[in-house]
């Protein structure tokens, strides 16, 4: 008698991850990532932060059986903004320097995590180590399992001169598994603008990416997460943004739904006076899914934070948003704001939005709030009085409702492309449900 | 041009318009006046073919044809114009896109040239010109973050643009300043001509200082109780509406 059993995540996880091949300076961090991951628990949906996100698309798909091959797919032109910047372009987690226009410039350390000079080694360590994998079991297993990165440090009082441009594109014709790496260092009164791009082609690819980003004190980010890829593919991301003294981070994060899509955002104020705003859009039409895990750890005093995200949910599609703010004792004077819009085009479509406060002192200000709901009649009568069709009038506004975010992204040539992309999207996957 | 017979229309179940007669002819002038409450704004927006207005009995015939099975894009279409009491904010629609969609839509309807990007930039800008709207209102949402006097002026800009054969202003002057006020009036006077009419829903006499109206007419408990010629405004604005409860 013979029984056919189903390989655990955990299992194909731990399987994947002793395939690896890595740097020998990351042999440690390696170690440890594969022991804790052994001890992870792969989320089930009983586990509060999975309630909503089946990783049944993860396991039917069987992405997780085997390390995407080093890939040379060719990203298709229209699916990158033109921007005038830097490109690097991972292709399966892999550097790819045929597609990259690689910075040319003083200001900026680039490297390939597997090429990473000693002397930057320690200082990558440590960025590396910003996720608890003990959280994030992915977190775990990219960091178990990753083959390649990029790491990027923009040094001290320095402003790189352009954007730099980050894509991580996913290809191939089996399904597989990509890591992605991303570390960026940004030092002491330096800034910088990056674009980080998931693009991905294949129905059964998966995408795990884990991205850390320190910006010390006095220094300033804007960071674009831009995830508008296919509806196939799957795809679970950790986001961990450390804000020093007085710094700043303007974060964007821009996203259509998949077959899985999910983001774990962290944020920390540790230093003293640093601000960070987050506005994010999603569009999750028919057969997607986008849940947004958002974190603002404020650990110390006089932290701002505001936070703006809206979505559009079409289809049978769903979306799920949970906005944690974390207010620390000793956080005194700390400012946060958070706002969830959501719009439901159909009766099936379904959002899950759950803001979350905790607060431990009394010194604060804080606010959020979520709504979810149909379009505004008033507005759509107005555009109808003036000739335009009921079904185009629904369209600009639901356009309008999340252009009203996207165009305040300030990255020139960026906008316009999430425009065209999200026309794109209402046009072919939104799952408009049919005009009453 | 417009002829609308015994007119009932309810809102939310409660009658507001109680057999409106009214008659207006190719390139006349009516004011619509009234106490608060008499059905103005009901009219308009019955007029324009708001959801949630129900017509329980009687006709609106516009050029001939009942409106009433048409829904509010296709009466825009035929050259109906409504100019908001309360024009509606709609962020992250500029001004432009709304405006270049809206007369794509309506001169391709009346089988007009449908202008090219760099003759609708013009027109545009030339209608902003005529309203004192600065052009950087054309890049802004619409009606986004403007002033009350904003919003009316980018009401008459539209109109200026889309040229309709009927221009309904609902209560277009109230909350305006003189200079606003003379811009909508010089909006309105300019696209007199003969083949086009105007329904002007007031509440003051004072815009009909501006705008000569070819009939006053006086809209109480839902119907029109008196009909006159432009001194009848000016009968109101002395006597106020009492009066003409008591005689009717």
């Amino acid at each position: 008698m013979s029984t056919t059993t189903t390989p655990t995540l955990h299992a194909l996880a731990i399987d994947l991850a002793a395939r690896a091949t890595w740097p020998v300076w990351l042999a440690g961090f390696r170690a440890r990532a594969r022991r804790s991951l052994a001890d992870t628990t792969f989320p089930q949906r009983k586990s509060e932060s999975w309630k909503y996100s089946s990783l049944a698309a993860l396991e039917s798909a069987g992405s997780l059986t085997r390390a995407a091959q080093v890939g040379s797919g060719a990203i298709p032109a229209d699916a990158l903004p033109a921007l005038d910047g830097w490109r690097i372009v991972f292709v399966n987690g892999r550097l790819d320097a045929t597609q990259s226009v690689l910075p040319d410039d003083g200001s900026l350390d680039v490297h390939s995590l597997v090429d990473l000079p000693e002397s930057l080694q320690p200082r990558a360590s440590e960025l590396l180590a910003l996720d608890d994998p003990a959280k994030l079991p992915f977190a775990a297993l990219n960091a178990a399992a990753f083959s390649d990165g990029l790491f990027l440090r923009v040094r001290r009082g320095q402003a790189a001169a352009r954007p730099v441009h980050v894509v991580f594109h996913s290809a191939g014709t089996q399904p597989a598994a990509v890591q992605a790496r991303l570390v960026v260092d940004i030092e002491p009164q330096a800034s910088l603008t990056l674009i980080e791009q998931y693009t991905g082609v294949d129905a059964r690819l998966f995408t795990n990416a884990s991205t850390a980003i320190a910006v010390a004190r006095e220094a300033r980010l804007t960071l674009a997460r831009v995830q508008f890829d296919g509806g196939d593919n799957c795809f679970v991301g950790s986001l961990r943004v450390q804000l020093g003294e007085h710094s700043r981070c303007d974060g964007y994060l821009l996203m259509t739904g998949s077959r899985l899509k999910r983001n774990d955002i962290t944020c920390d104020i540790a230093g003293a006076g640093a601000e960070l705003t987050l506005k994010g859009v999603y569009l999750v039409g028919q057969g997607e899914h986008a849940d947004n895990q958002v974190c603002i750890e404020h650990a110390v005093a006089h932290g701002s934070s505001e936070q703006q995200f809206r979505g559009i949910v079409g289809g049978d599609g769903r979306g799920v948003f949970n906005g944690r703010i974390h207010i620390h004792p000793g956080a005194r004077q700390t400012s946060a704001e958070l706002v969830n819009n959501n719009l439901l085009l159909s009766a099936d479509a379904e959002i899950d939005t759950k803001p979350e406060l905790e607060i431990y002192n009394d010194d604060v200000k804080c606010s959020h709030g979520a709504t979810v709901g149909q379009l505004n009649e008033a507005g759509v009568f107005y555009l109808q009085s003036r000739g335009i069709a009921r079904a185009d009038a629904e369209l600009m506004l639901s356009l309008g409702f999340v252009n009203a975010l996207i165009g305040q992204v300030p990255v020139a040539g960026l906008p316009e492309w999430l425009r065209g992309e999200s026309e794109r999207w209402f046009a072919g996957r939104s799952g408009r449900g049919a005009c009453p | 041009m417009l002829e609308i017979r015994n007119l009932h229309a309810t809102v939310q179940g409660k009658q507001i318009l109680n057999g409106l007669d009214l008659s207006v002819g190719d390139g006349e002038v009516h004011a619509i006046m009234g106490p608060n409450g008499s059905g103005k704004s009901t009219l308009s927006a019955v007029l324009a073919g708001r959801d949630g207005y129900e017509v329980t009995a009687g006709e609106i015939l516009f050029r001939g044809e009942d409106i009433l099975p048409l829904a509010p894009e296709e009466r825009a279409r035929k050259g109906i114009f409504l100019a908001f009491q309360y024009p509606v904010e709609i962020p992250g629609v500029s001004n432009l896109e709304f405006l270049k969609a809206s007369l794509e839509q309506v001169r391709k309807a009346q089988g007009k040239e449908v202008w090219d990007a760099v003759t609708f930039m013009k027109k545009a800008r030339e209608a902003s010109a005529r309203v004192n709207l600065d052009a950087a209102f054309l890049k802004r949402g619409v009606n986004e973050g403007f002033s009350g006097g904003e919003k009316k002026r980018n009401e008459i800009l539209q109109m200026l643009l889309l040229e309709p054969a009927l221009g309904i202003l609902d209560e277009t002057d109230s909350g305006l300043d003189i200079d606003a006020l003379q811009v909508v009036a010089q909006g309105v006077n300019s696209l007199r001509d003969a083949g086009r009419s105007f329904v002007l829903v007031t509440h003051y006499q004072r815009l009909l200082d501006h705008i000569v109206p070819d009939f006053v007419h006086v809209l109480a408990g839902g119907r029109i109780v008196r009909s006159g010629g432009k001194e009848l405004a000016l009968e109101l604005e002395e006597k106020g509406y009492g009066w003409l409860k008591d005689a009717s």
